[in-house]
């Protein structure tokens, strides 16, 4: 037999959103992939409460929320160490938790990484839309209106009996401190560009600008004397993929990045690139290293 | 054509790059091919114009094997009937005066055209939707006459409003919603283009053939109003 639990978001935080691993079968209608950024922090974090991997979880960027639990229940963090307190006692992350009725979970400092996700042990009732949970990035309000958290809503989880406690040995995310460039495989419009201009990409020392977001890395600074001599037709997007706009600025696309773009691209970023560059704080500084494909 | 890895999970089949009846079929073709021999691992495809995106659900080991065993379907994809056949035709209204038309200035300066040329260029010419793409509901429709041909904004904007009428090389479409976008903006429509809770939540679809009929701000204030009351007539939208 279950019991019904409810959090209540006493504070949002910067951006609190409920994600899970995205509704991929739509981008032909236009509809971009969504889902955690971090994919392989969300799946962690469901492993570690025996949740389906691809369940539906806080995706918790840099101000975290606060949070009252009603019902006893068992959850787990992952992701950015963005200095969780249960109860005003500094919380573990990549570990099963305990939690009892009652509980505030609240968030203070971002000590590593940018983004923490919180798994729940449970069914969680939310509306979803094409399959997912994952907070659709426009007309929120109707079609996902349950996971952009905001003060005062709640969130209602079935919870059925405990599991035994899990961890996960920091091996498992050791990437949320690697400072090495981040690995790139050419793009598809790679042969096009000049050599100057590829090896002016690869020296440069970049920084995730302010206007980033979950759509896309806006780089700083632009490639000065920059220029691309056709308009491209427009061809389908991946995340991770990198295009560079006619000003010469390098845009990251992220998981609710537009199905379809015209830039060129220059590079994609590999699987492991995507999870690090999740994990990065505006302001961070990053460079790329280019491997090839098998 | 040629067949590329296009990051760990993903791979891109491209045509001949232009905007064409005969190319959009071709990619129609090699998709159902390639959904017919039932790849694995295969999630979903992303058709565009003169391209075709497979996605897999995990990256792809020693990608080259793959990508000549799609090579190897040439012979499926030359023998699928699969056909882009016209549809509709829909007449849709738009405001070309400011504050509607955003990019006025950059367009009469490129085109060096007196913007009642440049409005009458846009709206004298019947448009074929190719796809759907880039934002849900967003149809990305062609061929813009050859004097109307302009490059992308150097600087895309964060946020263009719902409605924009944009114009991109050969491409014209509408911005379903406020999302950042790269296109020169010559006009808005009051009609919404993506509304994910009416029945059918597209108004384009591959295929359908559209026209575009000026109107002047007041009318588009009015139109507005209607579809706020619900007194609008969708019926005149279609021929």
């Amino acid at each position: 037999m279950s019991k019904s639990l409810t959090i209540n978001i006493i504070r949002t935080g910067l951006q609190t959103t409920i994600q899970d691993l995205g509704r991929p079968k739509y981008q032909s209608s236009g509809i971009p992939l969504g889902g955690a950024l971090d994919r392989k922090a969300a799946i962690q974090s469901n492993y570690l409460v025996d949740n389906p991997l691809d369940a539906p979880v806080l995706e918790i960027t840099l101000l975290g929320p606060k949070l009252q639990f009603s019902e006893s229940c068992q959850i787990a963090l992952s992701g950015a160490d963005l200095s969780a307190r249960l109860n005003g006692q500094e919380l573990s992350r990549y570990a099963t938790i305990s939690v009892e009725a009652g509980d505030h979970l609240s968030f203070g400092k971002a000590q590593i990484g940018c983004r923490a996700y919180l798994a729940i042990r449970g069914n969680w009732a939310i509306q979803k839309w094409l399959g997912s949970a994952s907070m659709a990035t426009q007309h929120t309000e109707n079609l996902t209106p349950d996971s952009l958290l905001s003060t005062g809503k709640t969130i209602q989880i079935s919870i059925p009996k405990n599991i035994p406690p899990r961890q996960l040995k920091a091996q498992h995310f050791s990437y949320l401190t690697d400072t090495s460039a981040l690995k790139v495989l050419p793009g598809p419009e790679f042969l096009a560009f000049d050599r100057k201009t590829i090896a002016r990409f690869f020296a440069q020392t970049y920084r995730l600008g302010t206007a980033s977001n979950r759509m896309g890395c806006r780089l700083e600074p632009s490639l000065e004397a920059y220029s691309w001599p056709r308009e491209n037709i427009s061809s389908g997007i991946v995340p991770g993929t990198v295009q560079m706009t006619n000003k010469g600025q390098a845009i990251v696309l992220l998981a609710d990045a537009q199905t379809i773009g015209g830039y060129p691209r220059i590079v994609n970023l590999t699987e492991e690139s995507l999870q690090r560059i999740a994990q990065l704080r505006p302001g961070a500084e990053l460079r790329f290293s280019l491997i090839d494909y098998e | 054509m040629r067949i590329l890895p296009y990051g760990e999970k993903a791979i891109l089949l491209e045509f001949e790059q232009q905007i064409s009846t005969a190319v959009s079929q071709q990619v129609q073709r090699w998709k159902q091919a390639i959904l017919n021999a039932k790849i694995t691992n295969l999630s979903h495809t992303i058709p565009a114009y003169a391209s075709l995106v497979l996605v897999f659900d995990r990256p792809i080991k020693e990608v080259q094997i793959t990508i000549d065993k799609i090579r190897a379907l040439e012979v499926q994809a030359i023998q699928q009937g699969a056909v882009v056949t016209p549809k509709r035709r829909l007449k849709i209204p738009v405001c070309y005066e400011l504050p509607y038309a955003l990019d006025q200035s950059e367009l009469v300066q490129n085109k060096q055209l007196p913007w009642e040329e440049i409005v009458a260029a846009h709206i004298g010419n019947i448009y074929r939707v190719y796809m759907l793409g880039f934002s849900p509901g967003f149809a990305f429709m062609g061929t813009i006459p050859v004097i109307l041909e302009i490059k992308r904004k150097t600087s895309p904007r964060l946020k263009v409003p719902a409605g924009s009428v944009g114009i991109a090389g050969q491409q014209t479409g509408i911005y379903p919603d406020e999302i950042p976008g790269g296109w020169q903006i010559i006009g808005r429509t009051p009609i919404p283009i993506f509304a994910p809770l009416r029945e059918n939540p597209f108004l384009f679809q591959a295929g359908d053939q559209v026209q575009f009929q000026a109107i002047s701000p007041t009318q588009f204030l009015a139109i507005q109003a209607e579809l706020e009351q619900q007194t609008f007539n969708w019926a005149q939208l279609y021929e």
